[in-house]
């Protein structure tokens, strides 16, 4: 077995499918790896390539740049519209947000013949997809498409649909659907506990990133930049993929960002080729562990105050300590918090017989994918507590495959 | 889809606005709010649900134009429709037969505590409301309020109509004359600041409804975080009343100062542009050479 299919958690053929595109077969290669994952274009722009990790060429720093390849089969590998799925009819389900997991999920239930409803509660499906991953790094028009592909597969969207307010569990029951999958996924930021958060000029980064990319006009742009980027300079503090996101967006609206943080480069969350590229850019990434901001009589941020950490031997390997010297301020106009993301409250609030986690996720049964309410599932970052795209995808298709022996 | 049936002008800059929306006017409850998109890439504006009239599947809303959103909605003529509109959101008002009530509003605030008092009409309360203005060019709802509650008290800051002063200052003579049981206030922050003080001595529970910024009200970004009892809430999902004696006021004051008092829109960007390149260069001497 080759050393990368452990590593993709949707199980795709990657040599199967890097051997058709050998062969110059790019048609073969794209339905190779549909027959595991639905969305090609979407994971081979913005997955986190845990399958590169696993490479044999890994150990060489050089792995088989798998991502690209899947790209490159999806954009030049599509021959004709999908055919038509008319044998609808099935029973009904219906999945509560149109993120990664939701969209996965009802690919595989309209595939097996269920009459699949999704709803969602923001203006346009696509969940974090749309609303937080920037335009550089997904094309809305890629996105689009992929909808239009589901639908096509019989596949009914309905958006400006929040869950618990305007629709309500009894009243989807009431309507005939025989199950409901929760894949409302993980979007607001954990809260951080640095004083002077509270500032202005300070964001959490899925607040800058919904921000900028709920805007769809120049001169809004325009005006978002101005109030939110108050000027040169840009502290991030914090890691992630979202961290990065942000900081990449600001160079692009003519900032200079620095993205500070508690540890090693490797341990970024983020995958080689980001930080490469983040450094070409021009984005300075340091180990320094930020202690507060710094802000102006009128309340707007000035800098950050950071102590400088210092590399010590400890007894399993190197590790990061702060160091004895004085703090340093790090001069920053704008702020970005990237501390990590947890389910917001509001399902819990509406449904308080749902059972959760110490973490803060939903808890589902592993064995049958059900929450603690009856015939109501979940999937996606709701349960998980947050992860990458691919693995949003892979839950969705488990928790597709679970509902259907369910209804059997 | 969502469609303007009435507008009327109320005040200065203040319209009430009448919108077809079966859903959410069948579940709409007092203190809960939509978000409105009145165009096509316009922003999202969070709004009170006024009013909501089951049987004609209407809600009414009121919208003070200050920023490009609003007038945009505001520009809307009866018959067209509203881009997008979400709804309900938030928690309903905390709302039960408790005795005499002071429900205290300021400026926009009155809109959003005329179904308030409303609903603890409807619960067997005696209502007492106050209404700040700052003159009686922007007063609003006077009617209204005057039909649901049971004396309404009208002050403006400079004296152009009934009584000269401030609201808190009303709410502390009539704590003063009576047996309150319970304060509602929504309005800005030093009213709500002042009100805290004045019910927090005499032990008396208050609510107040706060308005920090809002982007999309589902819950999704963190914008409209608050700082309540040391803990940093949501407006949109928690919210958006909290308890009053609870509320951290500085912090709030700091965040809306911060989102809405200043804004770099009208000083030239710090960012200096990009100066202009090779190509430029020989482009500007390629157009010298033409003259």
């Amino acid at each position: 077995m080759a050393a990368c299919l452990p590593g993709c958690p949707l199980g795709i053929d990657i040599p199967g499918f890097i051997r058709f595109l050998r062969e110059g077969d790019t048609v073969l290669a794209l339905e190779r790896i549909k027959q595991e994952n639905p969305f090609p274009a979407i994971c081979g722009r913005i997955c986190p390539a845990p399958c590169e990790q696993a490479c044999v060429f890994q150990s060489d720093g050089n792995p088989i740049s798998i991502r690209g390849l899947e790209r490159f089969a999806a954009d030049f590998g599509q021959s004709k519209a999908e055919k038509l799925s008319l044998a609808l009819g099935g029973k009904k389900v219906a999945i509560i947000g149109a993120g990664p997991a939701g969209m996965s999920a009802s690919y595989y239930l309209a595939k097996m013949n269920f009459s699949v409803t999704i709803f969602e509660a923001a203006h346009e499906p696509g969940g974090f997809l749309r609303y937080t991953v920037p335009e550089f790094r997904l094309p809305q028009k890629v996105l689009d498409e992929q909808f239009s592909q589901l639908k096509r597969w019989g596949v009914e969207i309905q958006t400006d649909v929040v869950f618990g307010r305007t629709m309500m569990t009894d009243e989807l029951f009431m309507r005939g659907f025989s199950a409901i999958l929760l894949a409302t996924g993980a979007g607001l930021p954990i809260f951080s506990d640095l004083p002077g958060s509270s500032l202005g000029g300070v964001f959490y980064d899925k607040e800058f990133l919904y921000r900028l990319q709920a805007i769809k006009k120049e001169d809004a742009l325009q005006a978002a930049r101005r109030q939110m980027i108050g000027g040169p300079n840009t502290v991030v503090i914090g890691c992630g993929q979202s961290a990065f996101d942000a900081a990449r967006l600001i160079v692009r609206l003519g900032g200079k960002v620095q993205v500070i943080f508690e540890g090693f480069e490797e341990q970024a969350g983020v995958d080689h080729d980001i930080l490469k590229e983040s450094r070409e850019e021009g984005i300075e990434i340091h180990s320094i562990k930020a202690l507060e901001m710094v802000g102006d009589a009128a309340g707007f941020v000035q800098g950050v105050k950071c102590r400088k950490l210092d590399i010590v031997d400890g007894k399993n390997g190197l590790k990061l300590e702060p160091s004895q010297d004085k703090s340093v301020i790090l001069e920053a106009q704008t702020v970005i918090i990237a501390n990590g993301q947890r389910p917001n409250d509001l399902l819990k609030n509406y449904l308080p017989q749902l059972k959760w986690d110490n973490d803060g996720s939903l808890w589902a049964d592993a064995q049958s994918g059900m929450t603690s309410i009856d015939k109501v599932f979940g999937c996606g970052s709701v349960v998980t507590g947050g992860g990458s795209v691919v693995d949003a995808i892979a839950g969705g298709k488990a928790a597709a495959q679970k509902i259907i022996e369910y209804l059997k | 889809m969502y469609k303007i049936i009435h507008k009327q002008v109320i005040a200065q800059d203040i319209k009430k606005i009448d919108i077809t929306a079966p859903v959410i006017a069948s579940r709409a409850l007092p203190g809960q709010f939509v978000m409105v998109t009145p165009v096509l890439g316009e922003h999202n504006i969070p709004m009170a649900i006024v009013d909501s009239d089951e049987r004609r599947s209407v809600i009414s809303l009121i919208v003070h134009e200050v920023g490009p959103a609003t007038r945009k909605l505001g520009d809307l003529s009866i018959g067209e429709s509203l881009y997008q509109m979400v709804g309900p959101l938030g928690r309903a008002a905390q709302m039960d037969k408790y005795g005499l009530v002071i429900c205290v509003a300021t400026g926009i605030g009155a809109a959003q505590i005329l179904p308030v008092c409303r609903g603890l009409k409807k619960k067997g309360n005696k209502v007492i409301g106050i209404v700040g203005a700052k003159s009686k060019k922007v007063l609003m709802l006077e009617s209204q309020m005057r039909v649901v509650c049971d004396e309404v008290f009208i002050t403006t800051n400079d004296g152009s109509y009934e009584r000269r002063g401030l609201a808190s200052d009303l709410l502390k003579e009539l704590l003063n004359r009576y047996t309150v049981h319970r304060v509602y206030a929504i309005g800005s922050v030093e009213m709500m600041q002042a009100a805290a003080r004045m019910t927090k001595a005499k032990n008396i529970p208050l609510r107040v409804t706060l308005n920090p910024y809002m982007v999309n009200g589902l819950g999704l970004c963190g914008s409209c975080r608050v700082k309540i009892d040391g803990k940093h809430l949501l407006a949109c999902t928690d919210g958006p009343e909290f308890d009053g004696h609870m509320v951290d006021y500085q912090d709030l004051s700091q965040r809306m100062n911060a989102l809405e008092s200043r804004s770099w829109e009208n000083q030239p960007h710090p960012i200096v542009p990009r100066r202009p390149g090779f190509a430029a260069l020989v482009k500007s001497l390629w157009v010298s050479a033409k003259k």
